[in-house]
Parts: C-alpha cells; sequence; structure tokens
C-alpha cells in the first residue's frame, strides 16, 4: 500500500496517532501511503497529549488538507489523562481555526484502541467528507 | 507576573496589510508562563497568520524567534540578524518588551500580538489571577497580605463596601472572591480584627502612574 510517487491533487491527510491506540502486533506506520481518494501520511505520538498546539497548525500551512489525531478511549489512557488534555486542547486549535477562516473541520479527533493500518486509513476516510466541503487548503503550494 | 493575552486575529491580519516578511517574537519569561507570549505560542501564532492572511488572498513568510526577556536589551539584541529579513516584527511579549523592541529598531513597525492585562499569578493550572496594580504605596502590611487595590473591584481601601455576597463573593462578580471579606477572616483568624477598625487614609497615589511615567534611579547602580 506505501506508495513512493506522486498522487496529483488527491487530499492530504496527516494522520497523528497515539502509538498506545495501535494494535501491538500491527507495525507502527510511518510516511505516506495512498487510500482510495486520498493520501495518508502517518507519525506516531508516544501518547496524544503530546500532541501541541503548533504541531497541526504547522502541518495545515504546510499545505496538508486535514489532521485526524487518534486517541485511546477516554479512560483507558496509559498517562491516565493524557487522551482528554489532547482533547482539550485540539478544541483550542480547531477554534483558532475557525478564527483564521481555515475551518475547525481540517482538525480532527477520533479514538479507538486495537486499531490496525486499515482501521487508521477507514477513520482519515471519514474525514474526507468535511474536507471536500471546505475545498482544497488554500495553503497548498506555498509549504516546504 | 505580568499577563497577556492574544489581541484578536482579526486585528493583526489588518495590522499586517502590506507586510511579507514578519517575524513573531516572543519573551521566554512571564508571557511565557501565562502561556500568551512564549516559545510555544510563538510558534502557535505563526503558523495561524500565515493561513489568516492566505485566506485574505496575501502570502507572507513568517520568521519566529523567543528570547529569555524583552525588556532587557542584551536579549532584544539576538533579534537583530533576523531584522534585515522582515519588514514587520508582532511581539508578543508584554508592553514593555514590544517597546523595547520598537526602540531598538526603530525603523521598522512594531506591531503588539497581545494585550498586556495585569501582573497576576497562577491560581491553578490555566487560570491567572491579578494581585498587584502596581499602586506604587504598597498597603499589604495593613490589609494581612491581600491587596485591596488589586483584588478589589472598587479598589477599596476600607472596605468592605455594602455589596459582599452571603458567601463572601463580590457582587461585580460572583466569581471573585470579596477581598474585603478575606481580609476580615484572615485577621479573625490572626485574633487582629481590631485592626482593620482603624481608617485608612487616602493612599499616595502621587507615586503610581497618576505622576507620569515612573522612573527609579538607583546612583549606585549607574555607571
Amino acid at each position: 500500500m506505501k506508495e513512493e510517487k506522486q498522487s496529483g491533487n488527491m487530499p492530504r491527510i496527516v494522520v497523528v496517532y497515539c502509538r498506545n491506540a495501535v494494535s501491538s502486533a500491527a507495525e507502527l506506520l510511518e510516511g505516506a501511503y495512498t487510500a482510495k481518494g486520498f493520501r495518508a501520511y502517518f507519525a506516531a505520538l508516544p501518547c496524544s497529549s503530546k500532541i501541541e498546539p503548533s504541531y497541526p497548525l504547522k502541518i495545515l500551512a504546510d499545505g496538508a488538507d486535514g489532521v485526524l489525531v487518534v486517541a485511546c478511549p477516554e479512560g483507558r489512557c496509559r498517562n491516565l489523562v493524557g487522551n482528554v488534555r489532547a482533547e482539550k486542547r485540539i478544541n483550542y486549535v480547531r477554534a483558532l481555526l475557525d478564527k483564521a477562516r481555515m475551518g475547525a473541520e481540517r482538525l480532527t479527533l477520533e479514538r479507538g484502541e486495537d486499531l490496525t493500518e486499515k482501521d487508521l486509513l477507514a477513520l482519515a476516510q471519514r474525514c474526507l467528507g468535511p474536507l471536500k466541503k471546505l475545498g482544497p487548503n488554500p495553503m497548498k503550494g506555498d509549504g516546504k | 507576573m505580568i499577563i497577556a493575552e492574544w489581541k484578536p486575529l482579526p486585528e493583526l491580519v489588518e495590522k499586517l496589510k502590506g507586510h511579507t516578511n514578519v517575524l513573531v517574537a516572543g519573551c521566554a519569561t512571564c508571557v511565557a508562563e501565562c502561556a500568551a507570549g512564549g516559545e510555544r505560542e510563538v510558534e502557535t501564532l505563526a503558523p495561524l497568520l500565515q493561513m489568516a492572511l492566505k485566506k485574505e488572498g496575501r502570502t507572507i513568510t513568517v520568521r519566529t524567534r523567543t528570547v529569555e526577556r524583552q525588556c532587557e536589551w542584551e536579549f532584544v539584541e539576538e533579534l537583530a540578524e533576523l531584522v534585515p529579513h522582515v519588514d514587520a516584527i508582532v511581539s508578543i511579549a508584554c508592553g514593555i518588551g514590544i517597546q523595547a523592541v520598537a526602540e531598538r529598531f526603530p525603523d521598522l513597525a512594531v506591531y503588539p500580538g497581545v494585550n498586556t492585562t495585569a501582573l497576576a499569578i497562577r491560581q491553578e493550572p490555566g487560570m491567572w489571577i491579578a494581585r498587584c496594580a502596581a499602586c506604587g504605596d504598597c498597603v499589604l502590611g495593613e490589609t494581612f497580605g491581600l491587596c485591596p487595590v488589586a483584588r478589589c473591584a472598587k479598589s477599596l481601601s476600607n472596605g468592605p463596601c455594602g455589596g459582599t455576597r452571603k458567601e463572601g463573593k463580590c457582587e461585580v462578580d460572583e466569581n471573585l472572591d470579596c477581598v474585603w471579606f478575606q481580609i476580615y477572616e484572615r485577621a479573625k483568624a490572626r485574633g487582629k480584627v481590631d485592626q482593620l477598625l482603624k481608617v485608612r487614609k487616602p493612599k499616595n497615589w502621587s507615586n503610581s502612574r497618576h505622576g507620569g511615567p515612573k522612573r527609579v534611579v538607583r546612583e549606585d547602580l549607574r555607571p
């Protein structure tokens, strides 16, 4: 599934996931994947709480169409409340995105556990509807 | 610490009209502690400004730098190497830092990215409350360590007013503790309520900002 070549104007979704939310048997996903109708870029975090407000904003300023943060279910964080803190930060950034008129929907939080590569791609697929309504990221082409 | 809050984004976007290379400058001291102007906030505001401006059809390059203290000339100097590459600076330090940057780089447009609001303490994570008004005539010795100037909505020297709520809250804001109620409680706990019966005379405001810009000179420290 991993693909190196360019995939034209397909929406780009960066999936930042807590490594504790994926199946222990699954390999840690890193890098770019092409799925049906979009490209996904995976990056693992030791806990979803490690996400700083600047991370999704920089990813979006670099031209990604959407950012999906995948956290563990509430009450199941290995660091107790890491995923609750992540949700608060994400809501804060979503409000900032609205103020910048970029659309809060460009940043999404999903929860899950024991997730496989296929599950993560399915979660990313769910972001496509709202992203299509927003249209391409105007920053596309400006990013590095 | 000095606390500040981000200015509304549309105000910053408006100010940056006509600029194409902008430096967002932070300060790693007070405004970092109150999560308004430290490195994290600089790195958050920079991409946000880029996107907000892009939505207006404007493309800008944003550089970022956070110095230890924008109120010290030695640290402000660290910005000098970036200045030739930018046509404006958005400083998210307190008003002192912003003015220091504007004074050091007078040919450059320097915009405040924050409103400086108070001298405050972090009461709990994510909550800061004003504790000092820098009034220049400290009365904490008479008020059991609680400042009526900064913490009373009416800055009363002889409180409480008649509006204290039953639960010891301020009539102006039900979430705000009446500081004069707290002063009374602390005096009672120390068996010194009688000290509160003394009428406190009008404060000496001449040592505050009402007497013009404050200036402190220590000849022993001057070159």
